[in-house]
């Protein structure tokens, strides 16, 4: 049986923190390459954490790059131009959020420049791309890592520990989606008469068309797939999958919705192996359900978004001897552990019927923040151990592809070798 | 311009927040309003991630629990946002205070902020008119002429040219409009002791700690949403007599300072 003392001291993998970044130390010079939406929040992250010196923006974009320079403050110098940068700044490390069709050739420019690199998901366009970049980054062994936050976030470490620990029994099947309602569409600042429209549109909404994005699956399912991928130890077997341009068929070329199952292999404790299967969907026309993974297991059922995670029992089941907190020295009650393994509340969660659920408590800490707080403090200790290295950054890759090529191949495609 | 404009709307920061676009030329047809109103309510969503003091992931829960031990760094554009505050806490003899009373110390050399012992960041009074503002640089930077965006019915912000009348309701009996007013490229705010299914107002006077008390209403008028939140709060916590005086002595403006006690007068019009 396991107590909730012994799950806590299994997931007690204490978050980095920006406090061991002590002043005294000389600080990262870090450029950011790419300024756009998660560029600006990346920025705006980079500036909160101590030890980081933001030397450099850039940008090809004028109205991105005049937004990121604002965010990044008057000390950062502005490129057009990042092998310019590169050149000319040479930073210690580099932060890329760029379309996923120049993830490969800029992270790669980045590498040979001798730069340890944060480059977002989902790693490459193509896993031959993956490939190569993953062969790079080792020969290099510079620091890398891949901007999957869930890898971060205090709620799918403490799930992905329940897991591992066998709270939930064997994994049986995982659910989850990302589902919302708009067109996936962003504002183009002048009207489809203008002659740079067909430019523009193509330049800002690069995830609509195929020679930039591979789509939902790339843009929202690599971080979910990486969940599975990560809670379940491994990548996937085989995929099917399917989906089309059913709702927004106004010019793009991506699935506005689409449906998988991955069939992962484990073995099982008598050496005999089994399959566990991953249903993932992602719709842009109705967003009940939004964005989560429901883990399954035999003995209980994770429900995890980035805000919330829940546990519910399966009923007759002995999961969680629930001790409240009297085995707890009263220090338990402080914020430093809390964050160390979350504490597990009885919640009085509306679907209590399901099996009395307990919430994974988040105490503190942004996803976002956090997973440049540790890639920070790896860079800082020259430590390629990153949350998230090259190896996860390719399986999360080839996993989220294999979907969109069964979907045209029509069938069953195999994990690449 | 009398077609339906096109509605999004979104729950954020405890409230529903309402989009209203219209496109006054054939080029930006449905699809462009629709992306516009789209990247408006992810802004406002992105700052309540990162104003609200109820979310342990935001940068406001962050400080509060980081920075009355030292000064943490935030980012520019928060650090901004308490500057604007801090002039908001001065212009109005301290009665518009995020740390209601609690004090700060704000440091522009690295945009660093460090709290007095116990005290607590608290945007509530502020956050939405910020939201709305930057909702209208969106609206400006992608050419929608014309627009009414709201967020919990207490801060509105017209954009454009185009007239938006508005009912003023009555804080404790809603059916009641006690007033009306014609917006356009201005703002609104109004602040109220508290709504009726309230016991006790959620509004501190800070410079005596303690909850105000009443049944009164003020409702501002200003060029841009996050100052008529300023002034809305500021001047409800001072209550009619001082407030009064106070607007006697500041200097004309574009503000413009409705109150509601028992009826509605104008303490200000603009000029
Ligand atoms: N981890 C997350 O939660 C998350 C969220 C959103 C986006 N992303 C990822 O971040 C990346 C960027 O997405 P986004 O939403 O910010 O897109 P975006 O279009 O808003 O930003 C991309 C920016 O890159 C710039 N750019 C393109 N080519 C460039 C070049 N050669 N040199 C310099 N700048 C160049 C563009 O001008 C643009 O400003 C994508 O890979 C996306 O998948 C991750």
């Amino acid at each position: 049986m396991i107590t909730r003392r012994t799950f806590l001291e299994t997931a007690g993998v204490a978050a980095a923190t920006s406090s061991m970044l002590r002043a005294g130390n000389s600080p990262v010079r870090v450029a950011v390459i790419g300024t756009g939406g998660r560029g600006s929040d990346l920025i705006r992250a980079l500036t909160t954490i101590d030890g980081v010196e933001l030397i450099a923006v850039c940008d090809d974009y004028p109205p991105h790059l005049e937004q990121g320079a604002k965010y990044a403050g008057p000390e950062a110098k502005t490129f057009v131009d990042y092998r310019k940068l590169l050149d000319e700044l040479k930073p210690q490390a580099v932060v890329i959020a760029v379309p996923l069709y120049m993830h490969y050739q800029v992270a790669a420019d980045c590498l040979s420049a001798g730069c340890d690199v944060f480059l977002e998901k989902t790693m490459c366009y193509t896993v031959a791309e993956a490939k190569k970049l993953t062969v790079q980054v080792t020969a290099s062994k510079r620091v890398f890592q891949v901007g999957l936050q869930r890898r971060a976030n205090a709620i799918y470490k403490q799930a992905q520990a329940m897991v591992a620990a066998g709270m939930i029994g064997q994994v049986v099947s995982i659910k989850s989606q990302w589902h919302r309602n708009n067109s996936w569409r962003r504002p183009v600042p002048v009207p489809k008469s203008d002659a740079d429209w067909p430019r523009l549109e193509r330049k800002l909404n690069w995830r609509l068309y195929k020679a930039y994005s591979q789509g939902l699956m790339a843009e929202l399912g690599s971080h979910q797939m990486d969940v599975a991928n990560w809670f379940l130890g491994g990548h996937p077997k085989r995929v099917i999958a399917s989906g089309g341009i059913e709702y927004f068929r106004d010019g793009r070329e991506v699935y506005d919705n689409i449906s998988c199952l991955y069939e992962y292999e484990l073995n099982g404790v008598n050496g005999k192996p089994y399959t566990v299967r991953v249903n993932y969907t992602s719709l842009c026309n109705n967003a009940y359900e939004g964005a989560a993974e429901l883990v399954m297991g035999t003995k209980g059922s994770l429900y995890l978004t980035s805000a919330k995670g829940l546990l519910f029992q399966e009923k007759g089941t002995d999961v969680v001897s629930w001790e409240g907190n009297k085995d707890q020295p009263a220090a338990d009650a402080n914020a430093a552990i809390v964050t160390a393994g979350k504490t597990l509340k009885l919640s009085n969660d509306p679907w209590a019927h399901r099996g009395a659920p307990f919430e994974i408590d988040i105490a503190e800490g942004n996803d976002t923040r956090d997973e440049l707080v540790a890639f920070v403090d790896c860079v800082r200790r020259q430590d390629a151990k990153t949350i998230c290295d090259v190896n996860v950054g390719l399986a999360d890759c080839a996993t989220i592809l294999m979907a969109n090529q069964s979907v045209e191949a029509g069938g069953w495609i195999s994990f690449p070798a | 311009m009398n077609r339906t404009p096109y509605q999004r709307s979104i729950e954020a920061m405890s409230t529903r927040f309402d989009v209203f676009l219209r496109g006054s030329k054939a080029d930006y047809d449905e699809q462009h309003l629709e992306a516009v109103a789209v990247a408006v309510t992810e802004e406002i969503v992105r700052l309540d991630g990162a104003l609200s003091r109820f979310d342990p992931r935001s940068e406001i829960a962050r400080i509060n629990r980081q920075a009355a031990k030292q000064f943490v760094r935030v980012d520019r554009e928060l650090f901004a946002l308490l500057e604007t505050c801090e002039q908001g806490r001065q212009l109005t003899d301290g009665y518009f205070d995020v740390t209601r009373g609690g004090g700060w110390e704000l440091n522009a050399a690295d945009s660093s902020v460090r709290l007095a012992v116990e005290s607590q960041i608290d945007l509530g009074g502020i956050g939405k008119g910020f939201a709305l503002d930057r909702g209208r640089e969106i609206l400006r930077r992608f050419n929608v002429e014309s627009g009414l965006l709201q967020g919990g019915t207490s801060s509105v912000l017209a954009v454009g040219q185009e007239v938006w009348p508005i009912d003023l309701r009555h804080p404790l009996t809603p059916e009641l409009v006690i007033g009306q007013i014609e917006l356009a490229n201005c703002s609104l705010s109004c602040s109220a002791v508290r709504r009726s299914e309230q016991k006790t107002s959620d509004i501190v006077n800070p410079l005596t700690g303690e909850a105000i008390f009443g049944k009164a209403a003020c409702f501002v008028l200003a060029a841009d949403a996050t100052t008529a939140e300023i002034y809305s709060t500021a001047l409800l916590a001072m209550g009619l007599e001082r407030a009064s005086k106070f607007l006697a002595m500041l200097a004309d403006g574009e503000e413009q300072i409705g109150w509601f006690e028992d009826d509605f007068l104008w303490l200000k019009e603009r000029r």
